[in-house]
């Protein structure tokens, strides 16, 4: 006795969760590109399609309450239903950090230098923002791991921007208010590697049904 | 060229014919019989004694003694009959025995009656003549509890077994004995069933005449005892219709052995309908 | 945390050659609602009825292993089954009121059971309507009979005769299937109020409701208990494949 409908609901917020962790790691790298190009037609451009991440969010939702209510899944068809949500909203998250990276452009004085450590930090996001969604879309349980590892280096990535900041203020080289924003972006950064932290727990939590990562 | 329609038709009048037959052949009996039998029918004739070897007066005494021997078969047969109805659905498991007393209830009931009629007549009459006082009422309303007891026994096996077993299963999970069950449940529930099988073989007793023929009187007596003899309206009839005694008078029996006949089956339905009234199954 | 009100140990049951039951073992707790759900023919409406030995009565059935309810187990030679039956009320699938009076029908078990006393009986009758959450809705017209009652009626007046005898379990056989949503809905909301004095086992093939009513989940398949534990941990992630493929309708 299959249940193709819930299977097809399934299916789709599975795809939409994809689509979605597509788009928002895109945006961490543009945003990343636009901070590094001083590309504020691009920095809008994050910000316009953040929408469309907001839309996917408020869709998965929408279908996953539905799904609930008219499907009745148990076990791990509801695991995969219920961590859905929580992790379109981690998704939306990251994608609006994303967008106020890159608006944080408008903030920012011509003539600043970006850190390596930023970029660094921008890139090893973006791949933990894919990482996560594949463990959740595709039952990765290995993910759990790298993710781990790459939330521990841009841990340390995140201690290390705040000194090399101070000094560079300190010895007059850089603007207060550049630095300020450099700040607040790699604080943007280390959160965004939170949420991919949170989505991938919950991709464990689909897995192996532990409360644990919930 | 017959239609599929046309054939269909053909039929439909063919069966509705022959149950048009039914009502046709049953009318015309009783339309005979009443025709028959009204020209002698008066207060007279039912509530008085026959006077003039039965040429005369009426026919009380022959009421009387129908009456009494079908109730000294009926008071006989219904407990054997109930008794062992009640054993063969609830208190054994189907196998050899049962198969035995289903069998013999069989064979009992495809006897023909005038052997009951021998049988009667050589147990109690010759026999067991000091305690059924030779040929009695008693003697003949033996004989035809032997008759209806089949007919007792499989009505009230059927009857009991239309009890819901869910019923039953309901009283043993509150605890209740098999006989607290059969007791409470079984048998308030099959009664109704019960009633109307005895009420029909009531019927049936009444208009036996071959089991009987040999116990009852020729003349008429006033039935005093059960030991005595008395009349019966069946061999009554017989002896007016066979001896050319009076076909009018006989005819004028026909009728009132047919009026308490269809009077038992009616009250029979109607018993079964005030009995069933709290039972909606 | 409740005591153990019945331990099943190695339960083993055959209908003539074919096996029902394979090695049951189980731990139904006190004042808890514990529910058995499975496919059709999976043994545990048979199960239930092992733990008041209805199975007795069925021809050809052969049991081994044992049925403790506190301590004792009841296949035992020396119990007394009509007592036993005493102790665990049972509930089936049809209501199935006795054809006689509201007052009647709850009055059937304490009677057989010798309460003559006119003033009691009306009590204990009294309270076992109440106990099942019909007397607002029957207290004007106890006289009535009862199959003038609509189906979820019947069922909790069958509920009500049950508790008249004051059973220490209470065993429904799927009580639900023969009745709509909100009649459903009361028999539900009725077990979760009864479990507080009664140990409650209920067999239903409608995995919501025992996701809804129960504490404790066994999953029977082909006569073996697959899975038993928490209801919230087996609805939430089983362990075996076997249980998960069921309650996902999966199954087969």
């Amino acid at each position: 006795m299959p249940r193709k409908a819930l299977d097809r609901e399934m299916e789709k917020v599975k795809r939409d969760i994809m689509e979605m962790t597509e788009l928002v790691s895109k945006a961490v790298l543009k945003a990343i590109a636009a901070l590094e190009k001083n590309d504020r037609d691009l920095a809008r451009k994050v910000g316009i399609e953040d929408d469309l991440i907001n839309e996917y969010e408020t869709q998965i939702k929408k279908r996953s309450i539905q799904t609930i209510a008219l499907q009745q899944p148990v076990a791990k068809d509801l695991r995969i239903i219920s961590v859905s949500m929580d992790v379109a909203y981690n998704l939306e998250r990251i994608g609006d950090f994303a967008r106020d990276i890159a608006m944080s452009l408008e903030y920012i004085d011509d003539g600043y230098v970006i850190l390596e450590e930023i970029t660094k930090m921008g890139k090893l996001g973006a791949q933990m923002v894919r990482d996560a969604g594949d463990a959740f879309v595709n039952e990765r349980k290995e993910k759990i791991d790298t993710i781990m590892q790459m939330e521990d280096e841009v841990d340390k990535i995140y201690k290390s921007v705040f000194p090399i900041l101070k000094k560079s203020v300190e010895g007059g080289e850089g603007k207060c208010s550049n630095a300020l924003n450099l700040i607040l972006i790699s604080k943007f950064l280390e959160r965004i590697a939170d949420h991919s932290v949170n989505i991938t727990n919950r991709a464990m939590y689909e897995i192996y049904g532990k409360e644990e990562y919930l | 060229m017959i239609t599929a329609n046309t054939a269909d038709r053909l039929l439909k009048i063919l069966l509705w014919a022959s149950a048009f037959a039914i009502i046709l052949v049953l009318f015309s009996i009783m339309g005979y019989v009443f025709l028959m039998g009204a020209g002698v029918m008066n207060l007279e004739f039912i509530f008085t004694t026959a006077k003039n070897n039965w040429k005369e007066g009426g026919i009380i005494t022959a009421i009387e003694g129908t009456l009494i021997v079908v109730s000294i078969a009926v008071l006989f047969a219904a407990p054997i009959g109930i008794g062992a109805a009640i054993y063969l659905a609830e208190f054994t498991r189907e196998g050899k025995t049962t198969k035995i007393i289903r069998l013999a209830a069989d064979s009992l009931n495809a006897i023909p009656s005038i052997v009951f009629g021998l049988f009667g007549l050589t147990l109690f009459i010759h026999y067991l003549k000091d305690y059924t006082g030779g040929a009695s009422l008693l003697s003949a309303g033996l004989t035809l509890s032997f008759m209806i007891l089949p007919t007792i026994m499989r009505t009230s096996e059927v009857s009991i077994r239309t009890v819901p077993l869910q019923e039953k299963m309901g009283s043993y999970a509150l605890g209740a004995t098999k006989l607290q069950t059969v007791k409470n449940i079984v048998i308030p529930g099959a009664l109704p069933g019960i009633f109307t099988g005895i009420i029909l073989s009531l019927g049936r007793a009444a208009g036996e005449t071959a089991p009987i023929v040999f116990m009852t009187a020729l003349n008429p007596i006033t039935p005093s005892s059960i030991f005595r003899g008395g009349n019966a309206l069946t061999t009554t009839l017989y002896y007016l219709t066979s001896e050319g005694i009076s076909i009018n008078r006989a005819f004028g029996i026909a009728l009132t052995l047919i009026l308490i006949v269809l009077t038992l089956n009616y009250s029979a339905r109607f018993v079964n309908n005030y009995l069933t009234r709290n039972q909606r199954r | 945390m409740s005591m153990e009100k019945i331990i099943v140990r190695e339960l083993n049951l055959w209908y003539g050659e074919k096996q029902a039951l394979e090695d049951v073992n189980m731990q139904i707790r006190e004042n808890r609602v514990t529910a058995l759900i499975g496919p059709s023919g999976c043994g545990k409406s048979t199960f239930i009825r092992c733990l008041n030995r209805m199975n007795d009565r069925i021809e050809g059935v052969r049991i081994t292993g044992k049925v403790e309810i506190d301590g004792k187990n009841i296949y035992d030679k020396d119990v007394d089954v009509v007592a036993l039956r005493k102790r665990i009320g049972m509930l089936f699938q049809k209501p199935n009121p006795f054809p006689m009076s509201i007052y009647d029908n709850v009055a059937y078990g304490p009677r057989i059971h010798g309460t003559g006393d006119k003033k009691k009986l009306r009590e204990i009758v009294e309270d076992g309507i109440r106990g099942a959450a019909l007397w607002d809705e029957v207290s004007d017209r106890l006289e009535t009979n009862a199959l003038d009652l609509s189906g979820g009626q019947q069922q909790r007046l069958c509920i009500a005769r049950t508790l008249a005898v004051k059973p220490e379990i209470i065993l429904f056989d799927e009580p639900c299937s023969a009745l709509d949503p909100i009649a459903t809905g009361k028999i539900e909301e009725l077990i979760h109020d009864l479990k507080r004095e009664y140990t409650i086992v209920i067999v239903t093939h409608n995995m919501q409701q025992a996701a809804r009513v129960s504490d404790y989940t066994g999953y029977f398949l082909l006569g073996e208990m697959i899975e038993f534990g928490k209801t919230k941990k087996l609805f939430e992630n089983p362990h075996k494949k076997e249980t998960e493929d069921y309650i996902t309708g999966r199954f087969g």
